[in-house]
Parts: C-alpha cells; structure tokens; sequence
C-alpha cells in the first residue's frame, strides 16, 4: 500500500519520502495538483494515505482533496501548509481532511500523525507502538516479541493508550474505557498506569502523564 | 448603491414639485380672482338695472307701482344675450310686478340704508345670478319698503372670468416653462462640480494615495477633505506595512544568512562530527525562522481591519485542554512538561476560538523557549482568565511592556520572541481582554494572562 | 295658475290676431311619399295665414318629400295658451308676437340650434341660437294720393304730425290707426315708438285732436282706407298692406323716413318637440337661401338673408330707406312690453294724451271748411 505524497518543494518531498520509506512504507510523489487530482479521481488509486501540500502549481491543493472526497470518504489525507492560520485549518478539515500539520514540522510528529491515521483506518490492524505490540484480533499483548499478560482493565487501559499512541487521553476516557462504569475511586486509574508502567519498565515504549489531562504513550 | 437613484433628478424632483405646486395654487387663485372680477363688473350690471328700476317705483293709489324702464332690463343682457328676470316685491313679499318670482335673499343686509345683495341660484333649471336691492320708497308720508329682484344667466360673466383665468393661465404656463428650463439649466450648472470631482478620482492612478487637488464648493470640499483624511490615513498604514514589511525581511534575511553561512563552514569540514553539529545548530535556527514567519503572517492577518470573524461563546477549560493536547508533544521534544489546571466549573467567554489558540500557543511557544520546564496553562474564573506560566527566568518589571511592541529597536531583544507577545496583546486586544503580565506563583518565572471582560455570556 | 300667469293671461287676450281672421284654425298637410320611414314627421305651429304659408311648405316638402309635413294656423294666442299645455305637441312655433316668443325663450323653453346656416345668421335678427327672425316687415303709413295732391308730400312722421297740426280740422275723423289698448301689435309699436322719441307723445296728441279712429287690425284700417272712409292709415303691417294695395294706385305706401319700425316673424324650436331633427331641417330651411328666395319672391313677408339683393328682401329695403328702419329689437326690453304695470302706465299716458288737446265737435266750427 502506497502514501501518496503531493508536494512540489523539491527539498522538502526528499526528506519526506526519505523518512517514510524508513518506516517502512511506499511513497508515490506527486509535484503539481493536476498530476494528483488526475490519480486520486480514480476509484482504486491504491493509496492508504495522502499527504497534501495546499500550495500546489496547477490546480490547487483544495481542488484535489475535493476531487478526491467526491467520491472516496475514506482515505485519510493529511494536509500539509504553509498557512499557519486556523481558518485554513479549518477549511481543510471541512473539506475532508482528516489531520492538518502546519509547516515547519517536526518529522516525529509527521511520522506519529501518519501512524495515526494509518490506524485509525484499519482499527483492526495490529497496533504497534515501538516494542509493544497488540493482535487487535485476538487482543494479545506482546513486548519485545513476549507476551504480556494483563488483568482485562489493565488491557483495556493499554489498548485505549495504544490506540491514540502518540496523542494525550484524556483521564476521563482512559477511565471510561478501563473501568467501563464500575465505580472506582478517584485515584483509581493512576494506580493502574503505574501498573502499566512497572510492565513496562525499559522497553522503550514510555507511558507518560500529561499534566492536568491525561496520559499518553509513546516510543521514547 | 441603487442604480437610477440620480442626483439630478432629485433636486429636479424636489425642485420642480414645488414649482408645480405653487403654479397650481396660482391657477386655483387666478380662477377665483377671475371669477370675482367677472362677477364684480357683471354685478354692477345687476346694481344698475335695479337702481333703474327702483328709480321708476312710485305710490299710486294706494299701492306700490313701477313704470318699469325697457333700459333697465337691456341693461342686464350684454353680447352673451343673457336671459333675463325680475321683480319687484312689497315689503311683504308678495309680487308686485315681474316676469318671474325670483327668490328672496335670506341674508340680511344693514340697517338704515339701501341694502344690496348677490348670489348665485338655480332656478327652473337655470343657473343665474340675482342682485337684490332693498330700499324704500319715501314720498309724502309714506315710508314703504320694497325689494327689486333682477336675475340674469351666466353666459357673459362665465365667459369673462374664464378669460381673464385664460390669460392668466397663459401667463403662468409661460412662466413656468421658463421656470422649468431655468432650473434644468441651473441644476445642472450645479451639479458640474459633482462631473468635476469624479472625473478627478476616475483620473487618478490607483496605486497613489496622494490627496485630491481639486478646487470644489463647500460641500463637495468637506467630501474632498475627508477623503484626503482617509487617504492620510491609509498613506500612514502603508507606511507602517511598508517599515514592517522591511524590518520583518530584515528578521528573516537574518536566520538564512546564518544558515547559509554555517552551512557553507561545514562543507569546510570532513569531520562528520561538526557535520552532525552544525546540521543541529541549522535546523534549530530554520525552525526558529520558520516560527518567525508564521508569527508574521499572524501579526498581518490581525492588522487587518477587514478580518472580523464573528465573536461566539467559548468555553475556556475546553480551549485549555486542547491546546495542551496540540503542544504537548512539540513541548515534550524541547524536554518541557505542559500541563493544564483548569477551573473549577466552566468557564465561558465570548470570542473566537482560533485566534485563541494562536495566543495560547505563542505564549506556550515562549515559555518554553524562555521559561523552565514547566508550564502550566491555567484557566480561572471570576474574573475569566486564560493564564500561561513557567518557571523561567521571567521577564523584569521595567521591561515588560516594553515586551509587547513587535520589532522595537532595542535589538537584544529580537530573539524571536520579539512578535510572539505582540500578536498575543493584539488577539487580546480583539477580545476586548487585558494582558497582563506578572511574575509566577511561586515569586520567579513569567505569569501571562489574558483577563476577560466580566461578563459571561 | 301663479299670479303672474293670471297677469299675462289677461294681457295675452288683448294680444290681437295679426293677418289672420279670428278663431281660424286651419290645417295643411302634406303627407310623406310613399316608402319614407313611417314616424318621421313634423309639426308647426303658426300665426302666418296659409296663403303666405303655401309657397314655403310646398317648396320645403319637394326637398324633403319623406316627410309628413303639419302645419297649423292658430291665432298668436292660441298658438302660445296651446303651448303652454302641451309642450311636447308642436315641433317648430312660428309667431309674429315678437315679445311673447321672446318670453318663452327667455324662460328656456327653446332648443337651440347650432347649425352652419345658424351660425350665419345676422345676429340682429337671431337671439341666442333660439330664435330666429325669418321675415323683414315694416311698419308704415298709407296716405291716400288726394292727400298729397292737396297738402303736400307725407314721408315721415315728423310730416305726418305737421299736416295734423295744421290741418286738423280738416282731416277730422278720416285717419285711423290701432287702439293700443284693445289691439297687442298697436300696444307693442306704441311702447316701442314711446321709447324712440318724447315727440311721438306730441304725435298722440295731435292723433288725438284729429279724433283718428282706433281700430284692432291692420284689415280693419285697409278696408277703410280703400272705401275711401280714411284718408291716412297710420301703423300698418306693411306686408299685408302691399298685398292688398298691389291694385290700388290712389293710395300710396310710405315708408317714414325719419323713422320706420320693422317687426318680425320670429320662430322656435320647443325644448320637447318630439322630432328635433325635422324641426331643426325646417328651420335650416327657413333662414337658407332657398327658404328665403321663396319668402321674397313667393310672399309679401320680406327675406332677411344678407345674400339677396332683390325687391322683397331687407336688403333692398335697406338701400331705399337705410338709417330709416328699426327693426324691433330682439333684446329683454321686449319683456317690458308684457309687464302688466307698465301697459297700466302707458295707456293711462296713451289716454291722456289722446285726450289732451280741445275737440272741436264735428261741424261746430266757426271756420268749418
């Protein structure tokens, strides 16, 4: 499976398709919007994600992404601009965009927004977060390559965490989700990620607290 | 603007509309003049004629009698050959003599003397005029009165009054074509100042923004000033723009020459060491330029007076938390904590939740770049406030304000944090909020908040 | 009946019957050619005798053959009392009453007529579009030739009160004229003559003296002056006068020159005459050439019409006689004629005057001739 990337800034598309292919997937790129709104107003382009640049020679970034959603409500595209500003943020997203990532980027947070997304269109794809992984199918937890075995909360709790990997939880949800309406203490759910965390010690995975909102967990 | 709304025919409208009515109330007053002169020349015919007869009246046996005079009633009749009527009637009212048994007048007339009196009636189905004279006859002790009624039709005194109103009507129609040519003239004499002054702006290059020298009426000169006013205005702005357009290419030009210039010592080198190490002190400055050149697109797109986005309500806690959600990661790679505190219960406020965000994240930006490694963003109630703190260094009283202006010229300061506070004063200052700056809870580090306006919405 | 009613009625029978015989009540008809559309027809009604009648309705009807042609000879009297009662009967009214057609217009019982022959019409001799004078008679004086032969030409009034004055003896009896007061023509060119001038009081007076006799018809004063019983006729109707006197030389019309009144027939339109547009044709007719020619050559009543010059016509008359004739105004002085206190005053004058002088009784005198 492809991710097509649109992009006519030479050096930038470089680095891009250089950091995605470390990860391990294949990039088609594409430099000018006709190219793109030709490719992707087929059904059947083939692409699993799209990373759109807005300031496109030819047509524009916008027309493409409404050419594309005309028909395909789900491939995930991920709008890449120039334009800082929200409202641009906003059009984007009106028009069917699933993420929006202002220019300068950071690469981590382009990989962990394209990890994301890539999730969240295959929710039952194993979920992968460094060392950790997660046979959504059969919910079995494995850490570097052992399985974890864990009380059904905690499992719930990680699968939620593995989930949105690389985005805060809010607390609230991580509870709802671990708890399923038992009533619990309000420190409950602190007791159980610092469960989480003994588990999993060094393994490079990190299950962090996000002051004031929540925990979050990542590849260190 | 309303096609077809033309000034000219306004005040043509408003000109000519009185014009006509005045003309009209001349007409209606010349028909009425007309019709009493008519009757006041044809009314003297009437007076003779009875005087005529009442002349001829005598006492005779005891009675009232007349020798009526043929003159008398030739008198009454004129080349319209008017019908004629008369009679004369005791101080009774029975008829002494006549052809016809005119009506009595019902007004009454004044003491002691002759008593004359006109009106118009319709009689057998004639339209006529009577005169009636009331006198009395004096001769030796006898004082009898009598009344001498004479009546005659219409046609001459009708025919007179319409064309005295005929001539009159001549006149004024005359006048008021003259009226009517003088005023589309004159009105558009004056309005020639209107063809000047567009001509004037039409004529002018679009890109200048120099006054209109023009000479004009007053009233078109207030025009001309205000608009000069506003040309000063702009003129002024595009010289702000234009300073700041400068000094941010300068901003700019600045970072990239350090790049390029550490890029260009690195390609000096073999060690891949100072390779690595000037990679990382490049890409810290690109992304600093790169944040430069948002806050810049910021601060403009806030300058501009036609952007209003619609105020709506906001919940503060809401914007909080996301805000550390978007920045967390970002803060988390520079080695920051971000958290939230929010209050106790929502917190709302009118605004616009962008321009928000773009504040928070500029503060959230600074701290830390500036601040310790720990911020927090706070959201208070009673009044309501949007709060960022570290635990920085700060910022020293005396240099705070100081903090607000973009690119002020004491260059120390530059360093990149120069724009981010002046475009959160700027979105404060949209929201109608107060930005206020103080040291943290704990004595050190950097307080910013955003204060609202007490109201809830 | 209001009192001014009962006032007229009593005057209007003294009204006297103007060339007619009294009670005549003659009918001529000429019925409409065969084809004509049935109703359309035409009235009259008037004071002229048939025989000045004839030529007029015969010529009228050859130009209007479809329609069915009345005419009805009624005394002035009786043409007006039948009006009265009956407003819609007759379509034209023809009268030689001059003052009481005045009346009935004035009071808006006539329609008007506005045709072009109208229009044309010399003013003088229309009122109002609603009569119209169709005949030009003057008044005047029938001397017999021994009368001339002995003292003189008689060519005006003012002739006519000077050999009254002088030889008023001998004329004793032999002049006749109208009893004002018993004849309405007489009554009317009395008060008409009375405004002319003061002198034709003296003219009473002398009248008077000679001890004239007063009769009630210009037939009356003819028959008298042919049999030789008279010897000056003093108001005549001319036209009946030049009728009768065609074959009789010794008596000589004159027309005064220092004055001579012209009365005319006048004629009118009812407001409710039940054929309009017949009626208006006829009257077309009557003030047309045609219609005048026949009046001038065909009757003794005299055309107006400015276009004709031949005897007979007022034009003619005019170049013979010129200042002389005064045709009785169409004018609201005619309505003073009808006041019943006036004709009260103006008798009582009348008499008076007639009365003023001495008679001398006949035969008694010590210079008898």
């Amino acid at each position: 499976m492809t991710l097509l990337l649109v992009e006519d800034d030479a050096l930038l598309a470089e680095t891009l398709i250089d950091t995605l292919r470390l990860e391990g997937h294949d990039i088609c790129h594409l430099a000018n919007g006709d190219a793109a709104r030709t490719r992707l107003s087929v059904t059947g382009h083939g692409d699993e994600l799209v990373l759109l640049d807005l300031n496109l020679p030819g047509c524009s970034g916008l027309a493409v992404l409404a050419a594309l959603r005309s028909h395909d409500q789900e491939t995930p595209v991920l709008i890449l601009t120039a334009r800082g500003a929200v409202e641009d943020r906003v059009q984007g997203l009106d028009l069917g965009a699933d993420d929006y990532l202002a220019k300068p980027f950071a690469l981590d947070e382009l990989e962990a927004r394209v990890r994301a997304l890539l999730r969240r269109r295959s929710p039952d794809a194993p979920l992968r977060v460094g060392a950790l992984r997660l046979d959504t199918r059969h919910q079995r937890f494995t850490l570097d390559g052992a399985p974890l075995a864990l009380p059904p909360r905690e499992q719930r709790l990680l699968s939620c965490l593995m989930h949105h990997a690389g985005e805060p939880v809010d607390k609230a949800l991580l509870a709802e989700e671990a708890f399923q309406g038992d009533a619990m203490g309000d420190n409950a759910i602190e007791v159980y990620v610092h469960r989480l965390r003994k588990r999993l010690g060094d393994s490079g995975v990190a299950l962090r607290t996000v002051r004031g909102l929540g925990y979050l967990l990542e590849v260190e | 603007m309303t096609r077809g709304d033309s000034l000219y025919r306004r005040l043509l409208g408003l000109l000519l509309l009185p014009l006509l009515g005045l003309g009209s109330l001349f007409l209606i007053q010349a028909w009425g003049d007309a019709q009493r002169t008519a009757n006041r020349a044809f009314d003297r015919l009437l007076e003779a004629a009875s005087l005529a007869i009442a002349e001829q009246v005598q006492w005779q046996d005891d009675r009232l009698w007349l020798d009526l005079p043929p003159a008398a009633l030739e008198m009454l009749a004129t080349d319209a050959e008017e019908r004629v009527f008369y009679s004369l009637v005791d101080g009774q009212g029975r008829l002494i003599t006549g052809n016809a048994e005119l009506p009595g007048d019902p007004r009454q007339g004044l003491e002691g003397s002759d008593t004359l009196l006109y009106r118009h009636i319709a009689w057998q189905g004639l339209s006529l005029r009577q005169g009636t004279r009331r006198t009395r006859l004096e001769d030796w002790g006898v004082r009898e009165p009598f009344e001498v009624r004479v009546a005659h039709s219409r046609e001459g005194r009708d025919a007179l009054a319409a064309e005295l109103w005929h001539a009159n009507l001549a006149m004024i129609l005359a006048m008021a074509a003259l009226a009517t040519v003088g005023l589309l003239l004159a009105i558009r004499a004056a309005l020639t100042p209107l063809t000047r002054l567009r001509r004037a702006i039409r004529a002018r290059d679009p890109r200048t923004l120099s006054p209109l020298e023009l000479s004009l009426p007053r009233e078109l000169a207030e025009l001309r000033d205000t608009v000069n006013e506003l040309l000063a205005r702009m003129r002024r702005v595009r010289a702000n723009q234009e300073r700041f357009i400068g000094d941010a290419s300068h901003q700019l030009r600045t970072p990239l020459a350090g790049l390029s210039a550490r890029a260009e010592l690195a390609l000096r080198q073999d060690d891949p060491a100072r390779w690595k190490e000037a990679l990382v002190a490049m890409q810290a400055t690109s992304v600093r330029t790169a944040r430069l050149a948002g806050q810049l697109l910021s601060l403009t797109r806030l300058a501009n007076p036609e952007y209003r986005p619609a105020r709506a309500p906001l919940e503060l806690n809401a914007i909080a938390r996301q805000a550390v959600r978007d920045h967390w990661a970002s803060c988390q790679r520079q080695g920051v904590d971000l958290g939230v505190e929010a209050s106790g219960g929502d917190v709302w406020i009118r605004g616009i939740d962008w321009l928000l965000a773009e504040a928070i994240g500029n503060l959230i930006d600074n701290a830390c770049r500036y601040g310790g490694h720990c911020v927090t963003v706070q959201v208070e109630n009673a009044p309501p406030r949007l709060v960022v703190e570290d635990n920085g260094p700060g910022i020293p009283e005396a240099r705070r304000l100081l903090m607000l202006r973009p690119f002020h010229r004491d260059h120390d300061e530059l360093e990149g944090s120069g724009l981010g506070l002046a475009i959160v004063d700027g979105i404060a200052r949209t929201h109608g909020a107060r930005l206020q700056l103080s040291a943290g809870h704990d004595g050190g580090g950097l307080r910013v908040a955003l204060q609202f306006p007490g109201d809830t919405p | 009946m209001n009192r001014l009613s009962r006032l007229a009625r009593r005057w209007l029978l003294l009204l006297g019957l103007v060339g007619s015989p009294a009670g005549a009540d003659e009918t001529l008809h000429y019925p409409a050619s065969p084809g004509s559309r049935p109703g359309a027809s035409l009235v009259i009604h008037g004071a002229l005798d048939l025989p000045q009648m004839r030529p007029l309705l015969e010529s009228f009807h050859r130009e209007h053959p479809g329609l069915d042609l009345r005419y009805r000879n009624l005394t002035t009297l009786a043409l007006h009392e039948r009006f009265l009662t009956a407003p819609d009967e007759a379509d034209v009214l023809l009268s030689s009453a001059m003052p009481w057609q005045y009346r009935l217009a004035n009071e808006g019982h006539a329609r008007a007529l506005e045709s072009p022959a109208a229009r044309h019409w010399p003013a003088w001799a229309r009122w109002r579009y609603e009569l119209f004078a169709f005949t030009f008679e003057p008044i005047v004086m029938v001397v017999n030739m021994a009368v001339i032969e002995r003292y003189g030409e008689v060519r005006s009034h003012a002739d006519l009160l000077a050999l009254l004055e002088r030889h008023a003896q001998a004329l004793q009896g032999r002049i006749v004229t109208y009893d004002p007061a018993s004849s309405g023509a007489g009554y009317t060119y009395a008060i008409e003559e009375s405004r002319l001038s003061p002198r034709y009081w003296d003219l009473v007076a002398a009248l008077g003296e000679a001890e004239a006799e007063l009769v009630n018809t210009t037939g009356e004063m003819l028959e008298g002056l042919i049999e030789g019983r008279y010897l000056i006729g003093y108001n005549l109707l001319g036209s009946y006068a030049r009728e009768r006197l065609a074959d009789h030389p010794r008596l000589r019309i004159v027309v005064p020159d220092d004055y001579a009144l012209v009365t005319q027939r006048l004629a009118l339109i009812p407001r409710h005459s039940p054929h309009p547009a017949a009626a208006e044709r006829f009257i077309d007719y009557l003030i047309s050439e045609a219609g005048q020619t026949v009046i001038a050559q065909d009757t003794p009543l005299g055309a107006i019409h400015p276009a004709l010059t031949g005897p007979g016509t007022a034009v003619h008359m005019r170049r013979q006689h010129g200042d002389a004739l005064r045709p009785i105004a169409l004018a609201p002085g005619l309505l003073a004629t009808l006041d019943a206190l006036k004709r009260e005053a103006l008798l009582a004058r009348w008499r008076r005057e007639f009365m003023r002088r001495p008679r001398r009784l006949r035969g008694a005198s010590p210079h008898g001739l």
